[in-house]
């Protein structure tokens, strides 16, 4: 090989070629470590009480059947969210906002009102998963909502976002307890290879087979998901050079998604396929005398499952409102120096608490009701990103490629279908042959 | 207490002033987006008074 005459020596030294991959590499980690949590705390909170449920009763179901579906489904959260990344971080505005300003206050008001109600109504469910799972271990509900309430208030009560994103993330590692939780159960790894990553649909396509697929779907695309991204990337204050990284997290996120939702599947189909089971309180409550440490493992990941989605989601609409009613609303301001945001928050999580504490309260309808409520609101708040994310004036450079758009057109075309089927059929349960 | 309410109305005001026009160019795929989202709209409102008619029938 021959340098040319000036030109800097082609064969450099191979431990001056390390260190400078170990630096390079070192730094690269340093600053994801300080980008990432958006991403992964969205994708983790994704597997809320409702989710664990979903992934469980597909498991009891099905068996190890539909894991290929959820492997599929992490690419498709990943392409929406990395849409929120983007346009929070070249707008730095929420998603409510920023509907408003593009689309008027009719398309505003909409967007905000439909969310608060789903996510009031997403919360309640979030309470009922984590007071069906403590109460395993004989704990009142009352004091499982007291308890979470005061938490979730405490946490951000130092007026910190790092403060805040760190505590969330300890409660995202906690997710993965159904990782050894699956392990311990010794699933057929051979079946869950052969049967589970082949993609089939369990036996024919049943209305029940229809129903769970759609339920997935609707459990791994969610409106809150949205606005809660993108605030959290404003919030954060990541500028346009911090995407890249941002992606990453966001990739990550997915992944452990993926990760939680698949072995949940397999724990499920390993101890109880075929037992009729309707909620993952109630998977753990049948898995206790099968072998008491999964069951427990279940029940804690459940109540972890059900408290990270209510920090989140109640984070989603508080950020929106204070977005729109230009209250401040940032993590970094404490109680005193954001009142308002404070109080919505204290209000929408004692309410959804109370709900569920009231004797004989319609908490099977409130659930069904959840998705019909979503149905109308995740299509709008969908078709907004990606016109968003097509207006150069706007995004800049960061505007939507031709690829980029025909594979978010594409899924966003058929989630927009599926979960409109999955809000019909919820209407009408007999409309697809459904008992 | 009244004051209160007097000042939430007043602010829904503003913000109804703030954002009376959308600031999106209104090119022909936003106007076809926008319009497919309202008939979507109005479908689902119209199967959700059904059901709740249905319900009240005791359907």
């Amino acid at each position: 090989m021959v340098n040319l005459p000036g030109a800097a020596p082609r064969k450099m030294d191979f431990l001056a070629r390390f260190f400078y991959r170990y630096r390079r590499l070192s730094k690269a980690l340093r600053l994801f470590l300080i980008i990432a949590g958006p991403g992964i705390i969205v994708m983790v909170a994704d597997n809320d009480a409702g989710g664990i449920t979903t992934y469980a009763v597909t498991g009891s179901n099905y068996g190890y059947a539909l894991i290929w579906f959820m492997i599929l489904l992490g690419p498709v959260a990943y392409v929406v969210q990395e849409m929120c990344v983007r346009l929070g971080a070249v707008t730095k505005r929420g998603h409510a906002e920023a509907i408003f300003d593009a689309f008027g206050s009719f398309w505003g008001w909409f967007s905000l009102i439909d969310l608060t109600l789903t996510d009031f109504l997403t919360i309640v469910t979030e309470f009922i998963g984590m007071t069906t799972a403590l109460a395993i271990f004989h704990f009142p509900p009352i004091a499982t909502v007291a308890i979470v309430i005061i938490l979730i208030m405490a946490m951000v009560l130092q007026g910190r976002y790092w403060t805040w994103e760190k505590i969330v993330l300890v409660f995202c590692v906690l997710n993965l307890i159904y990782v050894p939780a699956a392990i311990i159960v010794h699933p057929n790894y051979s079946e869950v290879l052969r049967g589970g990553l082949i993609p089939n649909l369990a036996g024919g396509f049943t209305s029940n087979l229809f129903f769970l697929l759609m339920a997935n779907i609707g459990t791994t695309i969610a409106p809150w998901m949205i606005f809660f991204h993108q605030s959290a990337v404003v919030d954060k204050g990541l500028q346009e050079k911090d995407i890249r990284m941002e992606r990453v997290d966001t990739a990550l996120g997915s992944l452990a998604t993926i990760i939680v939702a698949s072995f949940i599947i397999m724990l499920t189909g390993t101890l109880l396929y075929g037992v009729p089971i309707e909620s993952a309180s109630e998977a753990a409550a049948a898995l206790m005398p099968i072998n008491n440490w999964v069951g427990t493992l279940l029940a804690i990941g459940l109540f972890d499952a059900g408290l990270l989605g209510a920090i989140a989601i109640s984070l989603a609409s508080s950020w929106a409102l204070g977005e729109v009613f230009g209250w401040a609303h940032s993590l970094n301001n404490n109680v005193r120096q954001a009142p308002w945001f404070s109080i919505f928050r204290f209000v929408i999580l004692l309410g959804a608490g109370i709900v569920v504490l009231i004797p004989g309260a319609p908490l099977i309808l409130i659930t069904l009701f959840v998705q019909v409520i979503a149905v109308t609101l995740l299509p709008a708040a969908l078709v907004f990103l990606i016109l968003l994310l097509n207006n150069k004036e706007l995004v800049g450079k960061f505007k939507n490629t031709l690829a980029q758009n025909i594979i978010a057109s594409a899924i966003v075309g058929v989630i927009i279908i599926l979960s409109t089927l999955y809000g019909i059929s919820t209407l009408f349960p007999n409309l697809f042959g459904g008992g | 207490m009244i004051s209160l309410v007097k000042g939430f109305f007043g602010k829904i005001h503003e913000i109804n002033v703030r954002y009376q026009h959308p600031k999106i160019h209104q090119s022909r795929a936003v106007k076809a987006s926008l319009l497919m989202l309202r008939i979507y709209l109005l479908l689902l409102v119209v199967l959700l008074l059904y059901r709740f008619v249905l319900t009240l029938r005791g359907g």
